[in-house]
């Protein structure tokens, strides 16, 4: 059965664990996946507990549908308190860890304590091992993969891995399974390298039956042809995301120099998604997934000849593209391959090296500070920034830790130029021409953040009329338009959650194309899976508790209104480049509160932002509770 | 007559015509011209300005 997966409490201080049921109350009122890691957090870290304090949570969970044959279900989250926002810290991952982990016999993992020394977790049968990691610890993250399946000596053991960024507590460190399938974002591999946690690793052959087997393969199969059937899965199966650079480049919405610019102009053109394509050994794709949008490529010739790697994604052409000056996807490629061994998230890290860029041109920084040149384009300046940061060598130890510490060791108004939302870096996007993509980066619990609530589909200017059948509300068809898009985000904060708590990828959902599966796909499948029934009220319902959970846990560490605003340049400086609709453009201060007010409204939240206590009462969400069990 | 097949004008975001195998097309509502490359046979998409 899909719900007899049970949940382990670890305790890595005592080196014990405890396994529970999970009981089916949980499931009706959070699912899975990010749902129910929150609800552990929530009711388990105090609002006292430190990032890289041994009390603060480490969660691993599966989506209530990860590991089933249709829609990308091979995701993972990871939730823990982040050391970047003190906040949310929450991240999802592709590949194939989360299926193994419930053919194992497990959902999620609730890890808290600090080992004495390196240890890894082996996950097989119902049982969970602390193992010694003393010998894995220094290793990259795909030697450190590799090694675990020859100890075990079994191919098929998956696990999710830190690299040296993780062992460093670099802020923004991420966790990786496979070559490139990365829980990237909030810092959760510097929590767990905090808990001397160096690896999970599992392997399991306990399966996954389903509720109604033959309505259920019938139902998988037609999800799977209707997401295929659509232009932008065609496309995705192509040219993988950074078929997004195409659009962003050219319309005039890609950082650029730090986002002094939303555009290189022409000067970007070496990035077009096409040329990608003569890297390409073959696609690959994440388990469940028929689409395969992860490119495998190698770098024949030149500097960084016999590259071989997986990757890279839409956010590499920024971190180590536009946002640096550098268009060139042989450096694209190098550097992605790099930050996957470290295992650090490269979105994060291109945004905090094209701040330092940025201050060294305003000689905030000065060669001495930083030992070399900072020029725009230097290829070997950023390679070598960013091993510093990873290394914790130099300024790159301040850097390490993220926007909100360095800028205070920096000063002189550098904070200014530091593109975040609550001490989190933006996606190399520039959200100053989009309303809604400014307002859903600000509001995101993990802070900026584009895949918590992006309605990318209000680029497409669908008809109104459409937008009402698919939304249940009316839209504004403009994107440039503010009112309505409080509840266009709010829409999406609901929907990417039950997305998380399923286990379903992103890119097979309503996120980019409004003809993919969503929650009235989603009935059928978790009937067929699981025999629960759910009505669309009642997802959008868990949708609306599992987000208000998240808020609720920013609130009770200081969080608020204040922290709910795009980076100030983007109110400040218009965008100087870029098609005629999006050239001149920056947000409006006013009408941006207006969207915010009417996105508060719209959760049911005051005027501050804060949840009600009809809302709470409403979605029965009480104050925290610990309940993490003895593990004596 | 060439066959033709739509892509969506970044500058517009209407659907615009573009005969099979062309590698420039313009948009008839906007009168923008774009460089085009082929998801597959049928399928044309804007890949920069021309």
């Amino acid at each position: 059965m899909v719900l007899n997966r049970k949940v382990a409490f670890i305790d890595l201080s005592k080196g014990k664990v405890v396994t529970r049921d999970i009981p089916l109350e949980l499931r009706k009122k959070h699912l899975g996946g990010r749902g129910l890691n929150w609800y552990y957090i929530y009711n388990n870290v105090s609002p006292d507990v430190k990032p890289f304090d041994p009390e603060n949570l480490f969660v691993v969970g599966a989506g209530l549908l990860t590991g089933m044959p249709m829609l990308g279900t091979g995701r993972t989250q990871i939730s823990t308190k982040s050391p970047m926002t003190n906040g949310v810290g929450d991240a999802n991952m592709g590949g194939a860890f989360g299926p193994e982990m419930r053919y194992s016999g497990f959902d999620h993992l609730v890890i808290r304590g600090r080992a004495e020394k390196p240890v890894y977790l082996f996950l097989s049968d119902g049982e969970v091992e602390i193992r010694d990691a003393k010998h894995l610890w220094g290793l990259d993250t795909h030697e450190t993969q590799r090694a675990i399946k020859e100890e075990i000596g079994d191919e098929r053991v998956e696990s999710m891995v830190i690299g040296k960024a993780g062992e460093k507590r670099v802020y923004f460190a991420n966790v990786m399974n496979g070559n490139k399938n990365a829980g990237g974002r909030g810092g959760t591999g510097a929590v767990m390298g905090s808990k001397n946690l160096k690896a999970i690793a599992c392997r399991g052959l306990i399966d996954l039956e389903v509720s109604d087997p033959e309505k259920f393969m019938e139902y998988a199969l037609q999800m799977n042809e209707q997401v295929l059937s659509t232009k932008w899965a065609k496309t995705l199966s192509r040219l993988g995301t950074p078929l997004l650079y195409d659009v962003s480049y050219t319309t005039g919405f890609i950082g650029t120099k730090n986002w002094q610019y939303n555009t290189p102009g022409s000067e970007g053109e070496p990035l077009e998604a096409e040329n990608l394509q003569k890297y390409m050994i073959k696609h690959v794709a994440c388990m469940g997934c028929s689409v395969h949008c992860r490119h495998r490529v190698k770098i024949d010739r030149g500097k960084y000849a016999g590259v071989v790697a997986e990757g890279p994604e839409y956010t590499m052409m920024g971190s180590f593209g536009t946002l640096v000056g550098c268009y060139d996807w042989d450096f694209v490629i190098k550097g992605n391959d790099e930050c996957n061994k470290w295992g650090i998230d490269n979105l994060s890290l291109g945004a905090v090296i094209s701040w330092a860029f940025e201050l060294y041109q305003r000689e905030i920084l000065t060669e001495k500070d930083v030992g070399f040149r900072l020029q725009w384009g230097d290829q070997d300046a950023v390679l070598e920034l960013a091993r510093m940061i990873v290394n914790r060598e130099g300024i790159g130890d301040i850097l390490a830790n993220g926007f909100i510490e360095a800028s205070k060791k920096f000063g002189e108004g550098s904070e200014y130029y530091a593109i975040h939302v609550k001490g989190h870096p933006d996606l190399h996007t520039d959200e100053r021409g989009v309303p809604s993509f400014a307002l859903g980066i600000a509001t995101s619990t993990r802070g900026a953040d584009h895949l918590r609530s992006r309605p990318a589909i209000d680029l497409f200017q669908l008809p109104e009329d459409f937008l009402e059948k698919l939304i249940g509300y009316k839209i504004k068809s403009d994107f440039t338009a503010y009112e309505t898009k409080g509840i266009l985000v709010w829409w999406f904060e609901l929907y990417f959650n039950i997305v998380d708590s399923l286990g379903v990828c992103k890119f097979q959902s309503t996120f980019n194309c409004p003809h993919c599966p969503q929650y009235d796909e989603y009935i059928p499948l978790l009937k067929y899976t699981t025999g629960m029934k759910f009505s669309k009220e009642e997802l959008m319902q868990i949708g609306e508790r599992n987000y208000t959970m998240e808020r609720m846990f920013n609130i009770l560490n200081g969080m608020g209104k204040k922290d709910d605003y795009p980076p100030a340049r983007f109110f400040e400086e218009a965008n100087p480049r870029g098609l005629p609709f999006m050239k001149g453009r920056k947000l409006d201060r006013e009408k941006y509160e207006e969207m915010l007010a009417e996105y508060y409204r719209q959760h049911g939240w005051n005027d501050d932002g804060i949840p009600t206590d009809e809302t709470l009462s409403k979605l029965e969400i009480g104050m925290p509770e610990k309940n993490f069990p003895e593990v004596e | 007559m060439a066959e033709k097949f739509q892509a969506r004008c970044l500058n517009c975001r209407n659907r615009f015509e573009v005969e099979k195998g062309n590698e420039i097309a313009e948009c008839h509502h906007c009168g923008s011209k774009w460089r085009i490359s082929w998801v597959t046979p049928e399928q044309p998409k804007v890949q920069g300005p021309a």
